[in-house]
């Protein structure tokens, strides 16, 4: 990365929209001569540019006169644009062709490519952007569904930068009446009591815990749901999701343990990303030290998704099943599939519903689990209307028990990591006011915890923190 | 301009080496150690007899303030010595909170401190006192080769050092009457910052006040409250032995009432602060009492605190009570305070406005930057107190004396000493009202103890010079003491035997569960050294290794995380700016951070950071930009290497 020095004044160029055949491809032009450059290559000649007012045109090849392509000029003033510099926005037909032709138009009239990240780069330069609003821009670009894209937008309009903010306002509230009882004490005032403190810092940890709370949703929304498969070998795991997919991606066969791998697809269902996992089947007594690698791949791929699908067969007694199947299981996350019900009678089913029940009841009594009849699902691999059955199911159950649509939502793991550090650091602070603690280090940990807060909004800067956000975007943005 | 520029006209005889204008808490420090480093130094000072006068409150230190005090004492300072000397009442305070923010203040008797001060710099060989004014300074071009007196003659010197205090076209108001002077009964000094000012110098008004003084007969103490000071004693200077050497006297508490601020608000029409004669910005944290009742409406009292200034006098000093107020007016609302019904006012209250330098105006050495030779110390750098005033005498006399012998300045850092805060504050932040130190200035205050400066300074203290050896064989011994008890805490492990484990029952903790080193158990709350103590037998000590050790091991994990955020901002820290940056070239820096990074010329990003106003995205941008250019540089080079 290298924005600084000798780019400043340049005008800079490149395609907004991805690569490739499409309906329309934006080209964006950046700095001061953004206009200049953008009417040398106009059909039409001496055009007023004026912000925000788009007009239709035909791009020239100034060397050999010809045109490239039909397009629509969108000009912004200085001070009105994305990147706070005189910027056009030029859209074309969805060509790589004319794309790059009218770029090397550009540049030959006196245009740079822009590095990566170098719109981005201006625009936070320029006090367009804040920190937070510039990762959300990378969530908007890389966002799978609509309610992502609704939820990057949010924070886009500084959303959470105003929460937080909000919350640091408290924080600070705190640490000036610790540091004046600290530097004041000689004048006989209590400037604040400590149980006011108390509560206002744990009013200052619950917003955090439901900003943290929100962490999910903001990660599902952007990256999509992990969905991971297991069971036995042979319940029909491979022909689920080939399914759930609509294709033939993993081998099924007859035989016990076709699939060693994990297998990994994604989906796009309700335009929500999914993506599916398909593991090995859980098995012991196995010979072959390659399956044996497989099955342990299982039980640790189950422990990083969103939601399990725990395959069993209907057809056969659930009490002989595997003990590893129900192993390290969150069962919150867990929706159970009793396949192959095509070769049950109807009235059986509800025999099999109790026998799990029955098993699972057995297998966590350490706390009470509300067991949620909804996470039980009856299927078979025969009929076309399973794919919408389990995704709807699964779409449904994780947007009822871990989804915050509502509120704003932290999407970036280093939002979590550091909101996280600033609670942990409040707990901290809380119990230190509780046991009578220096105040002076009461009042470090909370100043830890209020850097922690303003790193995540972005206040204070190292290198790193910037090179984290700028490294993540593409060229272009 | 750097500090080892010389002028071009240099005269070929000085006088002295150093000259110090104004014989002040700063003064004091500045010609103390320019004379003991061996310069030939002359202290102009308008009244030999005010020589280490204390103006306002008689008393030294305070939270923060304490500290500097002990940071001084360990550089070779004279402030806590005579302090100690004069204490006739002892407090920590704070002393309830944690280690970190106890402060240390004593009252002194007023008369005695500043007699005791003059005589110190009377006797002190090298140092030379004259009993006059300074009208300008001898400048050549941007030079500054000595002062000039009312009677227009000359003293040439290869320094000068202004301590001028609140004396600059100083201006005193008694309500809305007003006389030029400093202080009550010395004159104001006039022409010095107007001649400043005419080299493009920032000066700039500040306000400070005083309250009654009361005669002793005249108050009815029974119907106050008698406090008496603390009788576990903690002298400023490590060398100070026997303590106290003064009897203590105790302080009286009384309280302002709802008639007080009646007559109060009845009457601000005649205050200068309100009427807008005062332009000058007053302190915040210490407030006229008319202010108080302004600001703070909702409060039907304040306390105040009535403190005799001297065994040898009748005079009370009122606490909390400064005031401008014209005199009938005082007497009035005095008269209501339980005590002072028939008070007899000795001397009223006032205020003094007076010039000081936009402090952002000298370098770290305390050096101007305007003008050659010349260094600059205390109120006239927009601070407020004896001790911020102490401390930057002596480090503009310590400064001297390595400008002129070729050296690098003694530039303490934020995370060695307040002495280094509070430099680095008013150089880098500068300031607009009374600059005052606190302890929630100094962001690695966990470090920044009393208990220990000498682990902190001891070193730098070396280096100095200031010491005599015998006073040094005493600090590296305090220092030896106290590594020699932590290692042995850290060494000896006691086992859970039957005698240790009835000790602990003795002691009032839990069990040992296993074999145990004395610094773990040490770490429990309700063990101190002394108990840990009686299993190393044979060892004593004093309080200065004990309480220190305790101290260290009882906080070590703040301690740590402490160590490791200054290690962090080090980086920030030792990014050097280069000197001949352009700000305006900066791109992503707004016009006024330009404007305020042109005018401090920070050395490091550290330094910039704190420059209010910068923000940290400017920070970022200078980051890139700094970068950017030694990679343009780089390249270049490369470029012309290929070629």
């Amino acid at each position: 990365m290298n924005f600084g020095e000798g780019r400043d004044h340049l005008t800079i160029c490149s395609v907004s929209t991805p690569m490739g055949y499409g309906g329309i491809s934006v080209i964006r032009v950046s700095g001061p001569k953004s206009f200049e450059i953008t009417q040398k290559s106009l059909k039409k000649k001496n055009r007023s540019f004026e912000s925000h007012k788009a007009f239709l045109d035909e791009f020239l090849n100034t060397q050999t006169e010809k045109s490239i392509d039909e397009v629509l000029v969108l000009p912004f003033e200085a001070g009105k644009s994305f990147t706070g510099e005189r910027v056009v926005e030029i859209s074309c037909h969805g060509s790589p062709v004319i794309c790059t032709a009218i770029l090397n138009e550009l540049c030959r009239n006196g245009c740079e490519l822009a590095i990566s990240g170098e719109f981005t780069y201006r625009a936070f330069m320029n006090d367009r952007l804040d920190l937070v609003q510039a990762e959300s821009i990378l969530s908007l670009i890389h966002s799978h569904s609509e309610l992502g894209s609704e939820l990057a937008l949010r924070q886009l309009k500084g959303e959470l930068s105003d929460k937080l903010t909000h919350i640091k306002d408290d924080v600070i509230w705190c640490l000036a009446h610790i540091e004046a009882g600290i530097d004041f004490s000689e004048q006989g005032i209590t400037v604040v009591e400590d149980t006011v403190l108390i509560s206002k810092l744990e009013n200052v940890q619950n917003s955090f815990k439901d900003l943290l709370d929100t962490y999910e949703t903001g990660r599902v929304l952007k990256d999509g749901i992990v969905l991971v498969l297991s069971g036995e070998p042979n319940v029909g795991k491979s022909s689920l999701m080939n399914v759930l997919l609509g294709n033939d991606r993993s081998i099924v066969s007859d035989i016990a343990g076709t699939t060693r791998d994990v297998i990994r697809e994604d989906i796009l269902f309700k335009n929500l990303k999914f993506t599916l996992v398909d593991t090995a089947g859980i098995r012991e007594n196995s010979n072959d030290p390659i399956e044996k690698i497989g099955v342990e791949r299982s039980i640790k791929e189950r422990q990083g998704s969103f939601i399990n699908l725990v395959i069993l067969d209907a057809t056969k007694p659930l009490k002989d099943q595997h003990e590893l199947i129900f192993k390290d299981l969150n069962l919150e996350r867990t929706l159970f599939i009793l396949n192959k019900v095509d070769l049950l009678q109807k009235d059986e089913l509800p025999a099999k519903q109790a026998e799990l029940k029955a098993i699972l009841g057995s297998i966590i009594d350490e706390k009470p689990y509300i067991f949620d009849d909804n996470s039980i699902l009856f299927t078979t691999c025969k009929r076309s209307e399973t794919k919408q059955q389990v995704l709807g199911r699964v779409y449904d159950y994780w947007i009822a028990k871990f989804a915050h649509i509502e509120s704003v939502s932290v999407s970036s793991a280093r939002q979590r990591e550091e909101l996280r550090q600033a609670y942990d650091l409040l707990e901290k602070v809380i119990a230190g006011l509780k046991s009578q603690l220096g105040s002076e280090f009461i009042a470090f940990d909370l100043k830890d915890s209020l850097m922690a807060l303003q790193r995540t909004v972005g206040e204070v800067y190292d290198d790193q923190i910037l090179d984290k956000v700028f490294k993540e975007f593409c060229l272009g943005k | 301009m750097g500090l080892n520029s010389y002028p071009v006209n240099i005269p070929n005889t000085f006088d002295y080496d150093v000259i110090v204008v104004g014989g002040g808490h700063a003064g004091i420090e500045a010609c103390l150690s320019t004379s003991r480093l061996g310069h030939r130094t002359l202290l102009v000072t308008s009244n030999k007899d005010r020589i280490g006068y204390m103006s306002c409150n008689p008393s030294i230190g305070g939270l923060a303030k304490g500290h500097m005090v002990r940071e001084l004492d360990v550089l070779g300072g004279q402030m806590g010595q005579v302090a100690d000397e004069t204490c006739i009442q002892f407090k920590r305070l704070n002393s309830s909170r944690g280690p970190a923010v106890r402060g240390t203040r004593v009252q002194s008797d007023k008369i005695k401190y500043s007699r005791r001060m003059k005589n110190i710099v009377s006797t002190q060989p090298n140092l030379f006192i004259l009993e006059s004014e300074v009208k300008a300074l001898v400048l050549d071009g941007d030079a500054c080769h000595g002062v000039i007196l009312p009677d227009l003659s000359k003293i040439l010197s290869k320094v000068v050092i202004l301590t001028t205090g609140t004396f600059m076209n100083g201006v005193m108001h008694f309500g809305l009457k007003q006389i030029e002077g400093g202080r009550i009964g010395d004159k104001a000094s006039v022409g010095l910052s107007d001649q400043l000012k005419s080299f493009g110098l920032d000066v700039q008004r500040l306000k400070t006040g005083t309250p009654a003084r009361l005669h002793k007969d005249s108050i009815d103490w029974s119907k106050t409250q008698e406090q008496f000071g603390d009788t576990n004693y903690y002298p400023f200077s490590f060398s100070t032995r026997e303590f106290p050497q003064l009897p203590q006297i105790a302080c009286y508490l009384s309280r302002t009432s709802e008639e007080t601020h009646d007559i109060i608000r009845k009457n601000l029409d005649k205050s200068p602060m309100f009427c807008g004669i005062i332009e000058g910005v007053g302190p915040r944290y210490c407030p006229s009492i008319e202010d108080k009742i302004h600001r703070f409406a909702d409060r039907d009292s304040h306390q105040t605190f009535l403190e005799p200034e001297s065994l040898e006098s009748d005079l009370i000093y009122l606490q909390g009570i400064s005031t401008s107020l014209p005199e009938d007016v005082q007497d009035q609302f005095l008269r209501t305070i339980p005590g002072l019904e028939n008070v007899k006012v000795v001397r009223y209250g006032y205020a003094v406005e007076y010039d000081y330098f936009e402090p952002t105006q000298i370098e770290k050495s305390l050096a101007s930057r305007a003008v050659s030779n010349l260094f600059m110390a205390g109120q006239i750098n927009g601070t407020s107190g004896y001790e911020e005033a102490a401390a930057q005498g002596f480090l503009a006399g310590v400064n001297a004396d390595k400008f002129l012998r070729n050296l690098e300045p003694l530039i303490l850092g934020r995370n060695h000493a307040y002495m280094g805060v509070l430099v680095d504050d008013l150089v880098t932040k500068g300031t607009r009202e009374p600059y005052r130190m606190f302890t929630s200035r100094a962001e690695h205050r966990l470090v920044l103890r009393e208990d220990n400066t000498i682990d902190r300074l001891a070193n730098t203290s070396i280096g100095i010079g200031l010491l005599s050896e015998s006073r040094v064989e005493e600090l590296l011994n305090i220092k030896a003491r106290r590594a020699s008890l932590l290692s042995r805490l850290k060494e000896t492990r006691i086992t859970p035997t039957p005698v240790v484990q009835a000790k602990m029952v003795e002691l009032k903790t839990a069990a040992l569960l296993k074999s145990t080193t004395l610094e773990e158990l040490l770490r429990r709350p309700e063990i101190s050294t002394a108990h840990v103590l009686n299993f190393l037998g044979d060892v004593k000590d004093d309080p200065n290794v004990l309480d220190a050790v305790e101290i260290e091991v009882k906080y070590s994990g703040y301690i740590h995380r402490q160590n490791e955020l200054i290690q962090q901002a080090k980086s920030l820290e030792e990014f050097k700016i280069p000197s001949d940056l352009i700000y305006y070239d900066v791109k992503g820096l707004s016009n006024e951070e330009s404007e305020k990074l042109t005018r401090v010329k920070p050395l490091t990003l550290g330094q910039a950071q704190r420059i209010s106003g910068v923000n940290p995205s400017a920070i970022q941008a200078m980051i890139i930009h700094i970068k950017g250019r030694k990679l343009l540089k780089e390249n270049s080079l490369e470029r012309q290497h290929q070629q």
